[in-house]
């Protein structure tokens, strides 16, 4: 692929006016600092949105500058711009994590807030259950923007941009339309985030009170749950995550948002359309139906044979829920990190980590390889096998139904294919570098599927101990899975590129 | 006075573990009593004639069960803005507990404030306080600027003639 370093003046343009955007969102973590009388907090998130602003104002001054055709953006400049933007944010989102002084390391602090913003839920934290309000709302807030898009809540502002905007929403790993503009379908998904928002946080607030938080507490918690649940996203704040509750019905009401949340936003808006038999046909919620309820089956089956949980309330909330938590990439734990390697055994292991690689539906909050793919790679197996069996001369024409039918063509089944390739090697890759570091082939096979998949259920390799090339890797990891590689790959081949005409200048 | 001296002798036939020791080897500690000294967190949770309490030793976090009556003392809870009561909590560790649908946790037989709770003191630092200042004026002057540039940009475009 020819890379063109060219039109880096437009990159740092539309970079510039993403960040300038996002900079506004400091401004929740302040009013809950000030509301809360907590003026260390307010400065930490007054000093960082000052750098993002300043930031954001000298890239796009200097985009401005430089960029040569201000109305013609390539393709390949969209998609950085999505990727350039991630990087970016996650360095200026890392400042109040390091500044409160709960992360040991600004590295630490990168992990936790790619891991937010891609949906993962791993952290590196320290003392989570003394962390402020500010910094809780704050990393919740990063999981639940990052969760529909950080490019499309900037595209939702983006008024002239129109012809670039979609280019930047596919460079998020986005390509649903919703309605025919880009700025349209973008103002959509918020609209949809934000009405199951007040529906979700309202039913937990009152679950809160019923289960003995005070309203305050219930509030926050359930706007903090309610966050993580929809966006795929697993963090808590508490140190036990869902286990904090001790309630069945709380949980259960996570559970139900966060399989909601997992589903395509084109979904969610053909039921606003009223087109209710969509659920009954969609390729992906097929695909998701099935393979849940076959990995719940293999998981309760084996795990009640092993004795470990004796009735039926126990496999529900202990099994089908993580597996749940897992196919979703939520990452909601109802059992300890400990506990899957002690308790689950192999298969169970391998269980979750099928789960987690499958991951939830494309276009949606979810990471993982998702089920549109995962359906579509079967299908095109399945029609394969059909034409050996009938003769090449019998002509099939095989189609798929996800929000509209679809007929199966080779291109799309490559596609599907080469991005399902690519999490396999990224996951080998991991699996290889964890091992190395000195931990078993099982242990590392969860862990790294869950960082591959934007999951965020942990064996406890994760910790602030561990090595920082892992911790690098694991940020790499969270970060390709999230944007589905290409547009990372098309950023990393314009800096190589521009290294070499750096280096051949001088 | 002979419970007192009874729990007191129960107490130092058990050995104290951590959290993480508990979860770890859960297997076996499995309905064994176990003793451990934790912080309490946030709240109680109470469940009409129980309540639940969450507790964190540093090394890890568990809830415990115990009557609403056993909570009685405890004042400070562990958040931002506090260091919750330190408590010595002694009961029976089970890894599925049947009662509360497969979890891990602590049916608590007895519970003492070993150390009281005391409010966090969050000092500002005056670095702190001038970066913000100096962050807020430059960005303040750089949203400026950058407005006044546009505005600029808009009112020499309109005199510009097409080529």
């Amino acid at each position: 692929m020819k890379v063109d370093t060219s039109n880096w003046g437009s990159v740092c343009y539309y970079t510039g006016k993403s960040i300038l955007i996002f900079s506004a969102l400091f401004a929740l973590p302040i009013f809950v600092a000030i509301s809360h009388s907590d003026w260390n907090s307010a400065l930490d998130f007054t000093i960082s949105m000052s750098i993002s602003i300043i930031l954001s104002i000298g890239l796009t001054f200097y985009g401005e500058q430089k960029r040569k055709n201000a109305h013609n953006l390539s393709w390949r400049h969209g998609l950085v711009v999505a990727s350039f933007s991630w990087i970016l944010l996650s360095l200026i989102s890392a400042i109040p994590y390091s500044l409160s002084g709960h992360s040991l390391s600004y590295l630490d602090s990168v992990f936790d807030v790619m891991s937010g913003f891609t949906t993962t839920g791993v952290f590196l934290i320290q003392d989570l259950d003394h962390i402020s309000q500010a910094l809780n709302t704050w990393r919740h807030l990063l999981t639940f923007v990052g969760g529909q898009g950080m490019i499309v809540l900037a595209i939702s502002f983006f008024v002239k941009e129109s012809g670039s905007a979609y280019k930047f929403y596919v460079g998020e790993g986005k390509d649903v339309s919703l309605v025919p503009n880009v700025q349209g379908t973008a103002k959509w998904i918020w609209r949809i985030s934000l009405v199951y928002l007040l529906i979700g946080t309202t039913l937990l607030f009152i679950q809160g009170m019923r289960i003995g938080l005070n309203p305050i507490n219930s509030l926050f918690h359930g706007l903090y749950i309610f966050m993580s649940a929809w966006s795929t996203g697993g963090f808590a704040p508490n140190y036990q995550n869902i286990l904090f509750y001790h309630d069945f019905m709380y949980e259960s009401i996570g559970l139900v948002f966060f399989i909601v949340g997992s589903f395509n936003f084109g979904l969610h808006f053909a039921f606003i359309q009223g087109k209710y038999k969509e659920f009954r046909k969609n390729i992906e919620i097929v695909s998701f139906f099935v393979s849940s309820f076959v990995l719940s089956v293999f998981a309760v089956v084996y795990l009640s044979n092993t004795g470990i949980y004796s009735d039926s309330i126990s496999l529900f909330r202990r099994v089908v829920y993580n597996v749940l938590s897992a196919h979703t990439t939520t990452g909601f734990g109802s059992v300890y990190a400990q506990q899957f390697i002690s308790d689950w055994g192999g298969l169970g292991i391998t269980v979750m980590v099928v789960a987690m690689l499958i991951g939830g539906s494309a276009c949606s909050t979810a990471g993982g390889i998702k089920g549109l793919r995962i359906g579509i790679i079967f299908k095109g197996i399945y029609n394969d096998i059909q034409k050996l069996m009938k003769g090449e001369r019998t002509m099939r024409v095989v189609k798929y139904h996800h929000i509209k039918d679809y007929i199966l063509d080779d291109a799309t089944f490559r596609s599907a294919a080469s991005i399902a390739i690519l999490y396999i090697a990224l996951f080998t890759v991991g699996v290889l570098l964890t091992s190395l570091s000195g931990y078993s082939l099982i242990e590392s096979s969860f862990e790294v599927a869950s960082v591959t998949g934007n999951v965020g259920l942990s064996v406890g390799i994760i910790q602030a101990s561990m090595p920082s090339y892992l911790k690098l890797f694991y940020i790499f990891a969270m970060y390709l899975g999230r944007l589905e590689f290409i547009s990372v790959f098309i950023l990393i081949g314009m800096f190589i590129k521009g290294a070499r005409k750096w280096f051949q200048q001088y | 006075m002979v419970s007192t001296i009874l729990a007191l002798l129960l107490v130092s036939q058990i050995n104290q573990v951590t959290i993480n020791q508990i979860i770890a080897n859960s297997h076996d500690f499995d309905q064994s009593v176990i003793m451990i000294e934790a912080e309490v967190i946030l709240e109680v949770l109470e469940r009409n004639e129980n309540a639940w309490i969450n507790v964190n030793d540093g090394t890890n976090a568990i809830g415990v069960f115990l009557p609403l009556s056993m909570t009685a003392d405890l004042e400070v809870f562990g958040d931002y803005e506090h260091q919750g009561d330190t408590v010595r909590v002694v009961g029976v560790f089970s890894r599925n507990c049947v009662e509360h649908g497969g979890e891990i946790d602590i049916h608590a037989s007895s519970l003492e404030v070993i150390k009281q709770g005391v409010k966090q003191n969050h000092k500002v630092p005056v670095w702190k306080g001038l970066l913000a200042l100096v962050g807020v004026s430059m960005s303040i002057t750089a949203l400026l600027l950058h407005r006044k540039r546009k505005v600029i940009m808009k009112f020499s475009n309109r005199f510009v003639k097409p080529v």
